[in-house]
């Protein structure tokens, strides 16, 4: 399969600084927002689009009607999605009809058969959808695709992958205090169902010899952090992996706030996810604050 | 959101399943009253939106009214896990030859639906090996997928046909309600005078919550929990948790870890609430309002802000606010990081509070109140 956008990115083949952004939702009090806030981080927006909106502009950004006009007028590639729930599968998939390659659905509260519908329609156009419920992605220094404060990321040799938002900035930050620095940072989503998830991040980061290290961040729910753990026994991967889990203290079957954050029976716990990180040679913070530290140590 | 059995058994008879002809009832009268109708033994059942019930005392099989009261008022009387039993299926005690196991999910791991059936019912699946697991997409189960299953599961001839019939109506209740689980352990094979059919003897539906907006039908299963439901109104993701530090602060993921880093201290956390992203003055004033009314045990606060989106000012403004009106009677704890964490502390500091930037000083603080 040819490369797709993301992994070109990961891989280092291709510098995501400069690429044409489109933001669906621009007229939105939070579209515009973050609008005004990435446009301040340099990323090189050409274009909204709000439909019955079209022909206005927002921070001298054009809005057009349709993803499809957008893309013509503009050669946008990459979107970020702030449409609300109920719009939010039909708003990705004509990003996606339109020629967009990389989707970036900020969305939460999307109902998870529309996260299966889009992500359908996302193979099918060889093109990458992230979340939705993610912050984004950001490449320090180079473009950021997202919500995230840009404070805690500076330019470096790590790449981290978080379940959370805040928790993404908050041990970004730590890494940044201990002045480790950041390659990438991807929020797959708080969903029980992402779009994009940490093994397929991480196989298109693991021939790039400028990451270094892989933070993992996860929580409570699914087994996404046990998948990565038999990823990397099985697989190898020549990079120092460690990670976080949030929930140690969370009681069973009560949803913490994430709809993927929920433990089942004796299914999604951290010690079970912690057992397996560590039979993979992956070491796991207990706090936040203890994963520079883990990333600093050599095996 | 979890549905309790009667509620779960409701919609499926909606979508055409057979059910045991049971009623839920908060009065030991009624109960005796349904009892004596549909005859003895009847099968008593609290109505928790948990797992193990059976193993926790709270299925029981009664012979006649003497057993039924007592029974019935000991399950009444039972907490467990923070909740209450306020309702009580009766239903009958039906014989049956045969126990199943079947459920449809979503799979997140491998982003698809799967069907899993087995012939162990009744006991933990995740603990049997010998069960027939199929993936499927948003189309649903293909027909050969529900008589590979009834295959699998050795049935006669005529409990073949009744089986995939049932599992078929299992799915269409799983794909109309947009459920995340429907799970029927054990589906027994009931043949009496009455019924020659596959019936739930248990049932358990999780919907998505995020699809209810769009099913409109399922408005009268949403759960009245006053507390939570006036944090929906505001977008917080609430929880009550049985200890009596209060949890609050921006973001999932941070204020899960925060329940983690208290509980660390040896506290035990009241709740865990997510302001969620950009919090105003007033979203903190209503959080705070929320925490004094829905946790009269809690003993103090702890709040953790990681400014982004959220700016640290406006968290400190909600607070002060709070505090005027007397809202803050408790000892507090905060942590106001990132975007205006300068700014929001000098405010705080002039108003005679102090704060922190570091979570983990923060975290001190708290334990020296709690004396660890």
């Amino acid at each position: 399969m040819q490369d797709s956008l993301l992994s070109s990115w990961l891989s280092g083949s291709k510098d995501p600084k400069g690429v044409p952004v489109l933001v669906q939702g621009i007229t939105g009090r939070y579209g515009r927002l973050h609008t005004e806030l990435m446009l301040n981080y340099g990323t090189n927006i050409v274009a909204g689009v709000t439909p019955g909106k079209g022909g206005t502009e927002v921070l001298g950004v054009p809005v057009f009607d349709s993803c499809d006009e957008a893309v013509r007028r503009t050669g946008a590639a990459t979107s970020v999605v702030f449409v609300p729930a109920p719009n939010y599968l039909s708003a990705v998939v004509e990003a996606i009809r339109a020629g967009i390659k990389l989707v970036v659905g900020i969305t939460e509260r999307v109902p998870v058969r529309d996260t299966l519908r889009s992500l359908e329609e996302a193979r099918r156009y060889n093109a990458n959808l992230i979340g939705p419920n993610t912050p984004g992605i950001i490449f320090p220094g180079r473009i950021k695709l997202g919500i995230m404060p840009v404070q805690p990321f500076i330019a470096g040799d790590t790449l981290v992958l978080s379940r959370s938002g805040t928790l993404t900035y908050e041990i970004s930050n730590y890494l940044r205090k201990a002045g480790i620095g950041i390659y990438s940072a991807i929020g797959i989503g708080g969903d029980p169902i992402n779009s994009t998830n940490f093994i397929e991040a991480l196989e298109m980061a693991r021939d790039n010899s400028s990451i270094n290290n892989i933070v993992i961040i996860g929580e409570i729910g699914g087994d996404a952090e046990e998948r990565v753990a038999s990823y990397i026994s099985s697989t190898g991967l020549r990079k120092k992996v460690v990670a976080y889990i949030a929930g140690r203290s969370a009681p069973k079957e009560k949803k913490m706030g994430h709809a993927g954050a929920i433990i089942m029976g004796e299914a999604g716990t951290v010690e079970s996810k912690e057992r397996a990180l560590n039979s993979a040679g992956v070491p796991v913070a207990k706090m936040p604050w203890e994963v520079p530290e883990l990333v600093r140590h050599k095996n | 959101m979890r549905l309790l059995e009667y509620q779960a058994k409701e919609l499926m008879s909606k979508f055409g399943l057979k059910v045991p002809r049971g009623k839920v009832v908060s009065d030991v009268s009624d109960a005796e009253r349904f009892a004596r109708t549909i005859g003895y033994p009847v099968i008593l059942k609290a109505q928790l939106p948990i797992g193990g019930r059976g193993k926790a005392g709270l299925i029981l099989k009664v012979k006649d009214d003497t057993e039924l009261q007592a029974n019935f008022r000991r399950l009444q009387e039972t907490r467990v896990s923070g909740y209450t039993v306020r309702e009580v299926l009766v239903e009958p005690f039906l014989a049956h030859d045969r126990e199943l196991y079947i459920s449809l999910f979503e799979n997140r791991g491998d982003r698809c639906f799967t069907l899993i059936a087995s012939s162990s019912g009744g006991v933990d699946v995740e603990e049997v090996k010998d069960k027939y697991v199929a993936n499927f997409g948003l189309g649903g189960p293909s027909e050969e997928v529900y008589s590979a299953a009834a295959s699998y599961l050795k049935l006669t001839s005529k409990e073949r046909e009744r089986f995939i019939s049932t599992a078929k109506k299992l799915y269409t209740v799983f794909d109309s309600s947009e459920a995340e689980l429907v799970e029927v352990n054990p589906l027994a094979y009931v043949s009496n005078s009455s019924s020659n059919d596959f019936m739930p003897l248990d049932a358990k539906i999780i919907l998505d919550d995020n699809a209810l907006f769009r099913r409109p039908e399922l408005k009268p299963y949403l759960p009245s929990d006053i507390s939570v439901e006036e944090a929906e109104k505001y977008g917080f993701n609430f929880v009550p948790l049985d200890g009596d530090v209060a949890v609050v602060g921006n973001g999932a993921g941070l204020v899960l870890a925060t329940l983690d880093m208290v509980s660390s201290r040896g506290l035990t956390p009241a709740c865990f609430l997510d302001l969620g992203g950009g919090a105003t003055p007033e979203r903190v004033l209503a959080a705070l309002e929320l925490l004094s009314k829905a946790l009269p045990n809690m003993k103090a606060l702890f709040i953790n802000v990681f400014g982004g989106i959220t700016n640290s000012v406006s968290v400190a403004e909600g607070f002060l606010e709070a505090r005027r009106r007397g809202l803050l009677s408790k000892p507090f704890f905060i942590r106001l990081s990132g975007a205006g964490e300068d700014e929001a502390r000098e405010l705080l500091r002039q108003n005679g509070i102090d704060s922190h930037i570091d979570v983990e000083e923060a975290l001190d603080s708290l334990s020296r109140w709690g004396g660890k």
